[in-house]
């Protein structure tokens, strides 16, 4: 057997020991190890190149409206309605929202339909040079907003159900504080509300960000620089790591085909308008002003008190971007006394894409608004009349029938 | 023979010389200068054109130089202008290598100072040392080279150019920083890798298969990013850096903004300003329109 003697010891007697590293062992196990590699990758050279079904939001839904790049997607329920009240999903603005349909059996969308949960997606779309001045007033008060009092027209309903993701559930308390009258319930995940904290990577890097220079300088604030500020946040898992266990398993069709959807998904980064960037960077992020009811959007400061809808808070244990601390607070500060925290054993996306995370997930936020489901099948015509007058009458309608 | 003596057959010979050349090329240039001139039985003509002209003018002029040359008193100027050439020659030589030999000291004293100036005596520390150092040295010594205010009509342009050059050698410095705090990790992780074997190897014999290694490694990796991500220092260098890259972008934008109005293509700034308005007139207007359903 041969012996490498680079890392010897000292004993306390003075003499040397020679730990036995079994460098041939290893070198033979290597030898092993790429046989079997080799056979790998001829198994991998039939599936990359066969048929694979890589494609993501593949459940069908139409769009019932377009405002400026903003669309609203719709999707009819499989089954009964269970909830009388449809449910409006808000996305963040990092990434895209096809991450709540990324595969057939992996996707939140259609547990919701399963379900019978009649649902509306906001899809914020790509922002272009345009759209650099667009902040967080006109994403809340415009945007949101009027998709809200769409649904509710189309609907015929005074309210609706509101689910906000990650950004988009800030989005969704900021403007839930602001029109309560608007929303039936409202439920919050993996939503950063407090940044004051010191767990999280991204809450530690914020405060040192130049938010006014970089929006400055930039505009929009590049996908393609928010993508590497994401896989810095864990080079070794998500540069290395990642793809090698994507290596050796590259023989598995199943695998390689939800890896490539993964990928198709993280790496399809938006750019974010500059204003909204620049608002959420110094406002939420370095002075933390939302928790502390100091925020002021559109002029009206938002106070969480006004927050009086029952409200579930839904957050991940091990969210290494969105940690407890920045997620549990909220339930303390709203004006609601329905309010709940459910914790998940899961991390930031894990929510979303796990299909055990998936199996406790959907079915209670179901649960959750049956249970507050307090909506009627018909509204009376005096509220009608009143929905119809305050919808913009200018405004891009269309429907496509997708597949 | 002494120097006067080689002088005086050096002169001697170049005027022969310059006796043979006149000789030589008079006879050349006559016809040319001829060729201009009426006969003498002719009324003298008017130049033909610029060309004729231009020809006779240079003609003349060469003619001219040419006898010039011929008269001893020309020649013994040459003689003495030529005579001057080697004692010049090394004079220029020797000022211009005293100039260099001052360069050069001011160089190695300019080094001597920055190495003087690597407070750190561990080895390890060196590294980190001299990209800090780098970068201190730009900017005091070398950035204010490009400074230098600029003089002429295209001043302002020349000026914002050399800013950018300036603002992508920072940036570049920056990224050098940041990439070698970056690569910290690796560094300390394939040590620790080390470690952790030779204590494993204390306590039994190794694993045969390399995955339990590379297991470890990328456990490990990860512990030592997670530690260096929440340092004050690396969020200092990732602050910097960004404010290099948003200083070069800046810059780089005004250079090419600068090109785009010269072959009027709309830069960045007027599409913005564009933006700007259009977004506050459909600011008023949602307005309008929410005052107007109010009121009716």
């Amino acid at each position: 057997m041969m012996y490498s003697n680079s890392n010897s010891t000292i004993k306390g007697d003075g003499s040397m020991t020679q730990p036995k590293i079994p460098v041939d062992l290893i070198m033979k196990n290597l030898a092993k190890e790429t046989e079997s590699v080799q056979k790998r990758m001829d198994k991998a050279a039939d599936v990359l190149l066969d048929d694979l079904k890589t494609d993501i939001a593949t459940t069908p839904y139409e769009i019932v409206y377009q405002q400026d790049r903003v669309k609203l997607k719709h999707y009819k329920p499989i089954k009964t309605k269970t909830v009388q009240t449809p449910l409006l999903l808000i996305y963040a603005l990092i990434n895209r929202e096809t991450m709540l349909d990324l595969s057939p059996g992996r996707s939140v969308v259609e547990k919701f339909l399963q379900q019978g949960v009649e649902l509306y997606m906001v899809d914020w779309g790509y922002p272009t040079r345009k759209d650099r001045y667009l902040g967080i007033d006109d994403h809340v008060n415009v945007y949101i907003n009027d998709i809200v009092d769409f649904i509710r027209e189309r609907e015929k309903v005074p309210k609706i159900n509101l689910m906000g993701i990650c950004m988009g559930g800030t989005f969704s308390v900021i403007y839930s504080a602001l029109h309560p009258e608007k929303i039936q319930n409202l439920i919050t995940t993996v939503t950063p509300t407090s940044f004051d904290i010191d767990t999280g990577l991204l809450n530690i890097w914020m405060r040192k960000v130049p938010a006014d220079q970089i929006t400055d300088n930039f505009g929009n604030i590049p996908g393609d620089m928010l993508n590497f500020g994401f896989l810095l946040l864990n080079p070794a898992r998500l540069m290395i790591d990642k793809y090698v266990g994507f290596f050796e398993c590259l023989d598995d069709k199943e695998f390689v085909e939800n890896f490539i959807r993964m990928e198709k998904w993280i790496f399809d980064s938006p750019d974010i308008p500059g204003e909204t960037f620049r608002e959420f960077i110094k406002d939420c992020f370095q002075e933390n002003l939302l928790i502390q009811n100091k925020m002021v959007v559109g002029g009206t400061r938002v106070n969480l008190k006004m927050l009086t809808m029952p409200l579930l808070n839904i957050y991940g244990k091990f969210d290494h971007l969105v940690p407890p601390e920045a997620c549990e607070q909220l339930t303390g500060k709203v004006g609601s006394k329905d309010t709940e925290d459910m914790c998940l054993q899961t991390g930031h996306i894990g929510i979303y894409v796990s299909s055990k995370c998936q199996r406790e997930f959907t079915p209670k936020i179901t649960q959750w608004l049956m249970e507050r489901d307090k909506q009627t099948a018909k509204v009376p015509k005096a509220v009608v009349s009143t929905l119809k007058s305050r919808t913009p009458k200018r405004r891009i309608t269309t429907k496509i029938a997708k597949n | 023979m002494d120097k006067n003596e080689t002088a005086t057959a050096q002169g001697d010979a170049s005027t022969e010389w310059q006796k043979t050349i006149h000789e030589y090329l008079n006879p050349l240039f006559k016809p040319w200068t001829e060729m201009f001139q009426p006969p003498e039985n002719k009324e003298p003509s008017q130049p033909k054109g610029r060309l004729d002209e231009s020809l006779q003018a240079t003609a003349r002029m060469w003619q001219t130089t040419i006898e010039a040359m011929g008269e001893p008193s020309s020649l013994e100027n040459y003689q003495k202008a030529v005579g001057m050439m080697p004692n010049l020659s090394v004079d220029l030589t020797q000022t211009c290598l005293q100039g260099i030999a001052k360069l050069q000291g001011q160089a190695g004293e300019w080094i001597r100072k920055r190495g003087a100036a690597l407070t750190s005596a561990d080895i390890q520390e060196l590294d980190s040392e001299l990209i800090k150092n780098l970068t201190e040295t730009y900017d005091k010594e070398l950035s204010r080279y490009l400074k230098v205010p600029q003089i002429g009509m295209n001043r302002l342009y020349q000026e914002r150019m050399m800013h950018a050059v300036d603002k992508q050698n920072a940036l570049q410095l920056m990224l050098s920083e940041f990439l070698h705090v970056l690569y910290l990790p690796i560094e300390k992780s394939l040590n620790s890798l080390q470690q952790k074997m030779a204590e494993m190897a204390e306590a039994g014999p190794l694993d045969e298969k390399s995955k339990t290694y590379y297991k470890l490694w990328i456990k490990l990796l990860e512990g030592h990013y997670m530690e260096l991500f929440k340092q004050p220092e690396y969020a200092e260098v990732m602050s910097k850096t960004l404010s290099a890259l948003n200083e070069f972008v800046g810059a780089r934008q005004t250079v090419v903004n600068d090109l785009l109005k010269q072959i009027n293509i709309p830069s960045n700034l007027d599409l913005d300003e564009l933006s700007k308005e259009i977004y506050l007139l459909k600011k008023r207007v949602r307005l309008l329109e929410k005052n107007y359903q109010d009121v009716e």
